[in-house]
């Protein structure tokens, strides 16, 4: 009896690690201060339209905006020398079962799941490392090396292609291109290490 | 202390064996409890697989990128022709042109083309002078943050929203 309990508690105390090994409470991301409409809703917000990627099902208009300019800034990125070497992995390219191991899909969803509660200012979609933690090569085997503040300038950079290349421009919009960088920035004591 | 059923009188024996009686019962509640929630907690953790087994979160695309160097000056009217170059090319769904630095990186199903048949395409478009970026093992062993870690939550938060979603 005594040793099941001890199984039980173990499985118990297991599940509760892996399900909170997030880490995310040491360095929630604060979203700029607005007393108007959240980012999120600027950018589209909760009104469901047609994924043009996947037939016959649905996103929110919002989270349709926000995956494009990752995804746009994905390809931006893999070509900017400046930071590529942190990208790697989404150049290299497989012959044999290639699905899933690029890192586009596992990037894209994490950026995005990030953005959407950076913009909505809530939590809870976002499910990777905390930004301390992802960014740290003692933490993460797969940071090539502490990110500098130059490095963080080619990003947001490369972000600031992006939404050109998906017609947001500082011409066109300033207000939320300020915006979006304000909330890249606020991400910045975290990634940069160096 | 433990009383010996030999040793003891009439009323201690039966008190003795109801005890135990007891103690079996009460284990078997526990046992079966404890099975109930284990059922319990790996049915949850199986719907929960199963459910989001679509990483995709319903709409992610899993693009394969692919690099070209290119080792000439290359101006914005000769990259938009490389561009249009590119995406005419069955298979190619996305074309960037990094004019600074003068590469070109494209995007296509995994799987669904050939790098070198592209390259070739694109080189022999206007005798370019260029190269294939090529990522060796040793250079995809440290790079891009979010590879590792988070699976589990991430399937936990994606289940969380579409579990509130359907709520709302």
């Amino acid at each position: 009896m005594k040793k099941s309990l001890m199984i039980f508690s173990s499985l118990l105390l297991g599940t509760a690690l892996v399900f909170t090994s997030c880490d995310k409470g040491d360095d929630e991301t604060t979203p700029p201060v607005n007393n108007g409409p959240t980012l999120y809703t600027r950018v589209g917000g909760t009104t469901m339209v047609a994924d043009p990627a996947h037939s016959g099902q649905m996103i929110e208009q919002g989270r349709l905006t926000l995956r494009s300019v990752v995804d746009s800034a994905i390809l931006v990125i893999a070509g900017d020398n400046k930071i590529n070497g942190f990208f790697n992995v989404l150049l290299k390219e497989y012959t044999s079962n290639p699905q899933d191991l690029t890192g586009f899909n596992a990037l894209s969803a994490n950026f995005t799941d990030f953005l959407v509660d950076a913009t909505k200012g809530t939590t809870g979609t976002y499910g990777g490392r905390s930004m301390k933690n992802a960014h740290d090569p003692a933490k993460n085997s797969r940071m090539n090396g502490k990110a500098s503040n130059a490095d963080f300038d080619a990003f947001v950079g490369d972000i600031g292609t992006a939404l050109a290349k998906n017609g947001v421009t500082s011409a066109n919009n300033a207000a939320l291109v300020n915006d979006l960088v304000a909330l890249l920035e606020t991400t910045r004591k975290d990634v940069v290490q160096k | 202390m433990k009383i010996h059923p030999q040793t003891c009188p009439v009323d201690c024996h039966e008190s003795v064996i109801n005890n135990s009686r007891m103690k079996t019962k009460k284990s078997g509640k526990a046992k079966w409890i404890l099975i109930v929630i284990g059922v319990f907690l790996v049915s949850l953790i199986t719907h929960i697989y199963v459910t989001t087994n679509d990483v995709n979160d319903g709409g992610h695309t899993n693009w394969q990128l692919s690099r070209i160097d290119f080792l000439q000056p290359i101006d914005s009217v000769e990259a938009g022709k490389i561009i249009n170059t590119t995406r005419a090319i069955a298979g190619v769904t996305q074309a960037i042109f990094n004019l600074e630095q003068g590469t070109l990186v494209y995007a296509y199903f995994p799987g669904t083309l050939s790098s070198e048949k592209v390259f070739d395409q694109v080189v022999k478009s206007g005798n370019y002078k260029a190269k294939r970026y090529i990522v060796t093992d040793a250079m995809e062993k440290r790079s891009c943050p979010v590879m590792t870690g988070g699976e589990m939550t991430r399937r936990l938060a994606l289940y969380w929203r579409r579990m509130s979603a359907k709520f709302e």
